[in-house]
């Protein structure tokens, strides 16, 4: 039930592909001919068409979203007094990139999001009229209540007032449907470890044609290894040093695994409901966003701390959840759950009678306060 | 006794949360734990326990030897020294 930080169980061929990995000759990422199978361009256009992106080579593959983001938002052209707009949903792996260029003179504002972790696209467009940005960025989904974002639109607000787009897809990628090119996003950055199945140590960042970040980090390349500076061309001028091989096989395989077995939305918003009803009957305080929404969901039991709670669905239960902020401060004064929340979040494989296990646990506490 | 312990992960503010190792159950923690606040609760699947003592908590399954240990914020480290001093003074 924690598939919002890690998704778990993967489907089996994500496991054998990185064990066949790791067992043969490395790749040549970069470096090999024609004949080499290269698994950062396979990932890449199973990526690309997935997220709605017609030139796979304009996405950088790093080891996660946190790299995504910091690439983009130190690498876009950041001076002392401009302003970036960002939301009160956002993850530390925003917020902490935005604290620091705060230190260079930069200033942040935040957009709240309404009691259900949602950014009001009217909210957004008010907020990017009155300070004028230079570069926006949004959650596309909160990873506490699973709320989603119409991105389209506040991407559109963004660009009326001449600011750039960045979009974290970290929670949605493989579980929304996104259309980069469609909705005109400069840059977008995701993770393969959660609703794409894949495993930890792989993502990276879609940069839209037109944009050349200044890379952050920096470092071989396998090409042009003459140059002072990474080479100009996508993607590898965002790709500095040997990648995480074994991993993008598990990711490709994933992504084809996916492809070929499209995830069954009503099935998941029936578990969902489940879920919800469930936990509202016993008198949880549940928060419940409308859809579209990820299968996400906090809540807290009347009587326990969300920590104690927590300790005792994993600890007596075997109900692996996670507590607390969620590595969102900013949302749970927004969500009126200031001491933070006991987050349960689905995948396509959680089942009826998981979702009954974990009702019948949440009664025991209830019913022992 | 010896002790192994782990810092855990905990998403709190202000958390300092540490996981030990006894070569005692929860139970028998609990029965060493003379002038601290001990409570039961046997409803669960696995029953558990905690036990407070001037803002410290320890708490686990009282079948296991895994417990969890929560510091105040403002004295952690004098009061993570001190148990420990402790466990390593008590006989298992």
């Amino acid at each position: 039930m924690n598939n919002a930080a890690t998704s778990w169980p993967k489907p089996e061929e994500v496991g054998e592909a990185m064990a066949k990995a790791v067992r043969r000759l490395p790749g040549a990422a970069n470096r090999g001919g024609i004949e080499d199978v290269n698994v950062f361009d396979e990932a890449r256009r199973e990526l690309a068409s997935l997220m709605g992106v017609s030139c796979p080579e304009r996405i950088a593959l790093g080891c996660n979203s946190t790299w995504g983001l910091n690439e983009a938002l130190f690498g876009w052209p950041l001076q002392e007094g401009d302003t970036v707009l960002a939301t009160n949903a956002e993850h530390n792996s925003v917020l902490r990139p935005l604290y620091r260029l705060e230190q260079s003179g930069v200033r942040v504002v935040y957009v709240p999001a309404d009691e259900t972790g949602r950014i009001r696209p009217e909210r957004w467009k008010e907020t990017v009229q009155k300070y004028r940005p230079r570069l926006c960025v949004l959650n596309h989904a909160s990873n506490v209540t699973g709320a989603v974002n119409d991105a389209e639109a506040m991407c559109a607000s963004a660009h009326a007032y001449g600011a750039a787009f960045l979009l974290d897809m970290s929670q949605t990628l493989g579980c929304v449907p996104v259309r980069l090119e469609k909705w005109g996003v400069d840059m977008a950055a995701f993770t393969g470890h959660k609703y794409l199945l894949g495993p930890q140590g792989t993502g990276g960042l879609y940069v839209r044609q037109g944009i050349s970040l200044r890379p952050y980090m920096v470092g071989g390349t396998g090409i042009k290894s003459d140059l002072k500076e990474m080479p100009d061309e996508m993607p590898v001028h965002l790709e500095a040093g040997t990648g995480n091989e074994p991993s993008y096989h598990g990711l490709l395989a994933a992504l084809r695994w996916s492809r070929e077995h499209p995830a069954d939305r009503d099935i998941i918003s029936a578990r969902m409901r489940q879920l919800a009803d469930g936990l509202a009957g016993i008198g949880c305080q549940v928060i419940r966003p409308e859809e579209p929404c990820m299968p996400v969901l906090s809540f807290v039991i009347p009587g326990y701390t969300p920590e104690e709670a927590g300790d005792i669905l994993t600890d007596s239960y075997d109900i692996i959840c996670r507590t607390g902020l969620h590595c969102a401060p900013g949302l749970m004064k927004d969500i009126g759950m200031p001491q933070g929340t006991i987050r349960l979040s689905l995948s396509r494989f959680t089942s009826e009678k998981e979702i009954e296990t974990v009702l019948s646990a949440v009664r025991d506490l209830a019913e022992s306060v | 006794m010896e002790f192994r312990c782990k810092k855990t992960e905990n998403c709190f503010a202000g958390a300092r949360t540490y996981e030990y190792e006894l070569p005692v159950t929860g139970k028998e923690l609990t029965r060493l734990l003379a002038d601290w606040d001990i409570r039961e609760n046997h409803r669960f699947r696995r029953p558990v326990f905690s036990a407070r003592r001037e803002g410290m908590e320890i708490k686990g399954i009282l079948a296991a030897r895994v417990v969890k240990v929560n510091f105040t914020e403002e004295n952690w480290e004098e009061e993570k020294k001190g148990l420990e001093r402790w466990l390593e003074e008590t006989e298992a």
